[in-house]
């Protein structure tokens, strides 16, 4: 299978109050194509960390984050946005919709952003998975906290990126939402081979991923695959 | 992204788009009514001040033909005319003048009729004594030229008014065109209504020889160098457009952070972030600019119709485009930075921490037990609040403190400079003194009425005088005169005697001999000020050469500062008069030098007030009189405390002995005096016993106008100051008042979830504000009296409670400081509380319709 990511020694550390933190200890990592990765671990070693220095949205210390054979670190601030437009999908705990856009909008604002329209068919099939055909011209405030996550999932999808990245995505939901989503990430990973790496804490959502990396200490400690 | 999508958004953002449009809006609307207010402010003194001193007028004497072509190009010029002169008539310039000339020259035809024909003439009073007082229509033989002949006199011109003291020759005896076909002198007479660029008509009279004139007459120009007439009042355009840019910015930060964090984590650019700014910011400007403009002219044209038909002030509505169209870029250049630094600023910062939600409010926030609610009173459960006491209402009271104290000040210095303004500006006028010396008459407020009713009289100030039971000494009337000072009643402080009814003992020392200012000579003129004080006697001090010829009014001490018999100083319009007697020296003048009944300090003399009661003074030093301190045509034999003087009213019936009438630019002098005279002898037939001296105090213009400008430039610069103030305070409390607000809503919230109603969570909310600002109005309040205190206590600090109740009771107040004050107050608390009132209100009555669950959530 290809490598879509790969992270090599990542550092990071933070200053607070006149020390240093360090977040991440040397992390290293292999992202393949078309799996379902999900990064374990208890709050505060480094899981969210990890994933904005995969997404970019953060630079580390050390180390470096390969997409696509691409150093993420060595593009400039426009080609790293690009990469993002085209390359990325992200999913965060708290949905993050813009509230002055409609469901259908927030969804098409990557695009917009590439200055493209996109496939609309595959825009029309997003809907329809994720059951918000009917909701489109919603505004989020008129959503429930699952349609918005399902939202969020749309908009991560829209530009059909090489990995998708989900921070806590059931985090803010109830156990039934929360399942449901997972189920949708589940379904794009084996419709679409969508790859998809997912930080959580929550059992039920590890249960659907097929490989597991474990963390501590800002450290990866164990790999284990489970399908 | 779409240019169509950036707009869609900024629609939908309804709130943070209406605030953006709002603050910018009303940027663009101060600038123009400011602006408006400056423009028409300035177009409307302007006028008035031509209507008070006239125009501009010059006159050229044998003005080649290009200056009067160039006069005549020139648009500042309003009006030409020619005058003709001929050989004299009777020793007296005789000649003919066209009628705008005759406009220009203020010639009034007091009787008769011009001269058309051949042979006619018209003459002013003089001319007419020595030609032996003709009738009308009466043939007189005249002298013209060697030649005798008849001429037919056909009116009575009016005497040639001051302006023409400085010029040629010009007729006082009118003849007709016909007669001065051939004049030996020709002059051109302009005027204009704003003062003329006349370097070009210089350089051309210059170049040709000419024989010219240029005589300026009773204009002054208080604008020229002023903050009103410069760029100097962008400054504070300046300055509330980055105030009010910053502010708009801090308050649309939270919105902005998370959109710009969440458009780059979807892989925006940040030149996608700038571009989107930028676009923003053109479609605020575009929307923003129309509104605001419209919305600033028309509440200035509103405004300066209510001033000119409530408050009776002809106020034109006009603008300097230039200053305008400047202050309109200026801010949206600021705007434009602004949004589009925004736009990069935000694309540069970090898309996790800006992501992160936080709530820091709701972890601080704990529950309030609603018992504590209907246990407390009224002001005590305010007080006791921990939300009375938190940071947000702190600072609003501090705030409020402030603002109070500094608008109270600035209030005050308006109304005072303004003030001073008029004051200094009166004294460029000329004035008719009237002295009524007959003791059983004066006149009452009708008579003083009719007097200020006389055409060409533009203000009357009445006083009264003491009279005295003893001869004191030489000097005018041996009455006393109040010097006062040509500002405000804190820069007078003239004592001469001391009076043991009412007013304290004088307090010795050297607060009685500052050198206030110099006229006509800039106070940082330190050359000058090292050179004078260096002297222990003036008299040794060469004030001619110094100043070489130029002409001036010194105010100064008399004598020395060490000498401590002498006690009065300020601006007490002294002038520099040569008298021999300046070289004695002054420490050995202890009494009047040629008085038998001479004083001496410390001796006391019983003086009648205009009451009918008596009054005691007390000799406090002596004064060189006749030499230093000029009066009316002398002296004043007495010097007596301002607030003294101030505690004189008119006698029992009401009457007033002392009128100071200031002219009407076209006054002519001995017009008014007969207007006066027959005014008087109309309203009082028995009157015989009075004096009347004309005045000029043109001649320190420049002084006074010196004043002026800067009296108008201290008014006009509080007032901005205080708009400025009031913006900015406006602000600060909304900003404050949003913060609490979200504090407001999660208490509300939570109260209404405990059961509380709606109607007891507002009235709660509206009381804790009403307490914490009526508490701050106070405090500030406090503070502001306690400044003004210090400043009262300058001036009536020699009198006693019965005479500082008169000083704020009394109607003879001169220059009502105290009401400046209280006015400063009321204006001040009035400002404050209608802030407060509109901040506080607004976001309550939208808390009041949302329901518990999303108060409490926010």
């Amino acid at each position: 299978m290809a490598t879509v990511l790969k992270a090599e020694n990542l550092h990071k550390d933070y200053p607070n109050h006149g020390e240093t933190v360090q977040a991440l200890r040397g992390v290293d990592m292999t992202i393949e194509e078309g799996r379902f990765y999900a990064i374990v671990g208890r709050s505060g070693c480094g899981k969210s960390t990890l994933l904005h220095l995969l997404g970019g949205f953060d630079s580390p210390t050390s180390g470096r984050v390969l997409l696509d054979d691409e150093d993420l670190f060595q593009l400039s601030d426009v080609a790293q946005a690009a990469l993002r437009r085209r390359k990325l999908g992200f999913v965060f705990q708290a949905y993050q919709l813009l509230p002055e856009l409609s469901a259908e909008e927030n969804v098409r604002l990557p695009l917009w952003l590439d200055k493209g329209s996109g496939d609309e068919q595959w825009i029309d099939a997003l809907f329809d998975q994720l059951g918000l055909s009917k909701k489109r011209m919603r505004f989020p405030s008129e959503l429930s906290g699952g349609e918005q996550q399902r939202v969020a999932i749309a908009r991560a999808l829209v530009a059909k990126p090489r990995l998708l990245l989900a921070d806590e995505p059931t985090g803010n939901l109830d156990r039934g939402n929360g399942q449901a989503v997972m189920a949708l990430l589940k379904q794009m990973n084996v419709s679409f081979r969508q790859t998809i790496l997912l930080v959580t804490h929550d059992s039920d959502a590890v249960s659907y991923a097929d490989t597991v990396l474990k963390m501590e200490d800002g450290r990866i400690t164990s790999k284990e695959v489970l399908q | 992204m779409k240019a169509a999508l950036i707009l869609r958004m900024m629609r939908r953002r309804k709130k943070e788009t209406q605030m953006r449009l709002v603050s910018l809006s009303a940027l663009y609307a101060f600038c123009t009514l400011l602006l408006f207010f400056q423009g028409s402010f300035m177009a409307s003194e302007t006028e008035r001040r031509y209507e008070t001193y006239g125009a501009w007028t010059g006159a050229v004497y044998d003005a080649p033909k290009d200056a009067e072509e160039l006069l005549q190009s020139n648009e500042t010029i309003d009006v030409l005319g020619h005058i003709r002169i001929t050989e004299p008539v009777e020793n007296f310039p005789a000649g003919s003048m066209d009628n705008a000339a005759l406009d220009l020259s203020r010639i009034r035809v007091e009787r008769g009729r011009l001269p058309t024909a051949h042979g006619e003439f018209a003459a002013e009073r003089y001319a007419l004594a020595a030609l032996g007082n003709p009738v009308i229509g009466e043939t007189v033989l005249i002298h013209q030229n060697g030649k005798e002949r008849e001429m037919k006199f056909c009116g009575i011109l009016t005497p040639w008014t001051q302006n023409w003291k400085t010029s040629g020759p010009l007729p006082v005896i009118l003849l007709s065109e016909t007669e001065t076909a051939d004049p030996s002198t020709e002059i051109l007479l302009w005027s204009a209504q704003t003062q003329p660029f006349m370097d070009d008509l210089y350089d051309i009279l210059d170049s040709s020889g000419g024989n010219y004139v240029y005589n300026e007459f009773g204009q002054t120009n208080p604008f020229q160098g002023s903050f009103l007439d410069s760029y100097e009042i962008l400054i504070p355009i300046a300055v509330v457009a980055l105030l009010v840019t910053l502010y708009a910015l801090f308050a649309i930060l939270p919105g902005l952070r998370f959109r710009f964090s969440l458009l780059r984590s979807l892989g925006a650019s940040p030149w996608n972030g700038a571009a989107m700014m930028a676009l923003e910011a053109a479609a605020l400007f575009l929307a923003s600019l129309p509104l605001g403009l419209l919305g600033g002219a028309t509440v200035a044209a509103v405004s300066l119709f209510a001033a000119t038909h409530w408050l009776t002030m002809p106020l034109r509505f006009s603008v300097d485009i230039e200053l305008l169209s400047s202050a309109l870029v200026l801010v949206t250049i600021m705007h434009f930075v602004e949004q589009i630094t925004a736009g990069l600023w935000f694309s540069q910062t970090s898309m996790t921490a800006s992501l992160r939600r936080e709530n820091a409010f709701l972890r601080e926030g704990t529950l309030p037990k609603l018992t504590h609610i209907r246990k407390l009173g009224f002001v005590g459960r305010c007080l006791r609040r921990r939300s009375f006491w938190h940071r947000e209402s702190l600072l609003r009271s501090g705030l409020c403190i402030v603002v109070v104290v500094a608008l109270s000040i600035n209030f005050a210095t308006i109304i005072r400079g303004r003030n001073g303004y008029r004051h200094a500006e009166n004294s460029m006028l000329y004035s008719y003194y009237l002295n009524i010396h007959d003791t059983k008459n004066g006149l009452n407020d009708t008579e003083i009425n009719e007097l200020r009713s006389i055409d060409g009289i533009v203000d009357v100030e009445v006083r009264s005088i003491l009279r005295y039971q003893e001869t004191i000494g030489y000097g005018w009337d041996y009455k006393p005169i109040l010097l006062r000072s040509s500002k405000f009643a804190d820069d007078t402080y003239i004592t001469g005697l001391r009076n043991h009814s009412g007013i304290k003992d004088l307090p010795a020392g050297e607060d009685y001999f500052p050198v206030r200012s110099i006229r006509g000579i800039p106070e940082e003129n330190e050359e000058f000020l090292q050179a004078f004080t260096s002297h222990s006697n003036e008299s040794q001090f060469d004030i001619e050469s110094f100043f070489a010829g130029e002409s001036c009014i010194l105010i100064l001490p008399p004598y020395k500062k060490d000498f401590s018999s002498l006690a009065f100083t300020g601006e007490i319009g002294l002038s520099f008069v040569q008298d021999e007697n300046l070289d004695e020296d002054p420490s050995s003048i202890t009494t009047y030098p040629d008085d038998e009944n001479a004083l001496h300090p410390g001796d006391t003399l019983v003086v009648e007030t205009p009451d009918g009661k008596t009054a005691q003074l007390s000799v406090a030093s002596i004064l060189r009189t006749a030499a230093v301190v000029n009066g009316f045509g002398g002296s004043a034999g007495i010097l007596v405390s301002e607030a003294f003087w101030n505690r004189i009213e008119p006698d029992a019936a009401g009457l007033y002995n002392d009128v100071l009438l200031t002219s009407h630019r076209d006054a002519d002098f001995k017009h008014v005096d007969w207007l006066v005279e027959d005014a008087l002898q109309r309203m009082i037939p028995e009157l015989h016993d009075f004096s009347s001296v004309v005045c000029q105090y043109n001649n320190n213009r420049i002084g006074f106008e010196d004043d002026a400008r800067r009296e108008l430039d201290t008014a006009v610069r509080a007032g901005v100051y205080s708009a400025v103030l009031l913006i900015l305070y406006t602000l600060l409390i909304i900003a404050v008042s949003i913060a609490a607000a979200e504090r407001l809503r999660y208490r509300t919230g939570i109260y209404l979830a405990l059961g509380a109603t709606r109607r007891q969570s507002l009235y709660e909310a509206i009381a804790e504000s009403s307490v914490g600002v009526i508490v701050s109005i106070a405090v500030g309040g406090i503070l502001a009296i306690g400044f003004f205190a210090i400043e009262l206590w300058k001036t009536y600090r020699f009198l006693d409670w019965e005479g500082l109740v008169e000083a704020f009771c009394g109607r003879n107040m001169i220059y009502g400081s105290n009401l400046i004050y209280l006015a400063a107050a009321a204006a001040t608390v009035t400002v404050v509380l209608l802030i407060h009132l509109i901040v506080d209100t607004l976001p309550l009555w939208k808390i009041h319709r949302e329901s518990s669950a999303d108060l409490w959530r926010s």
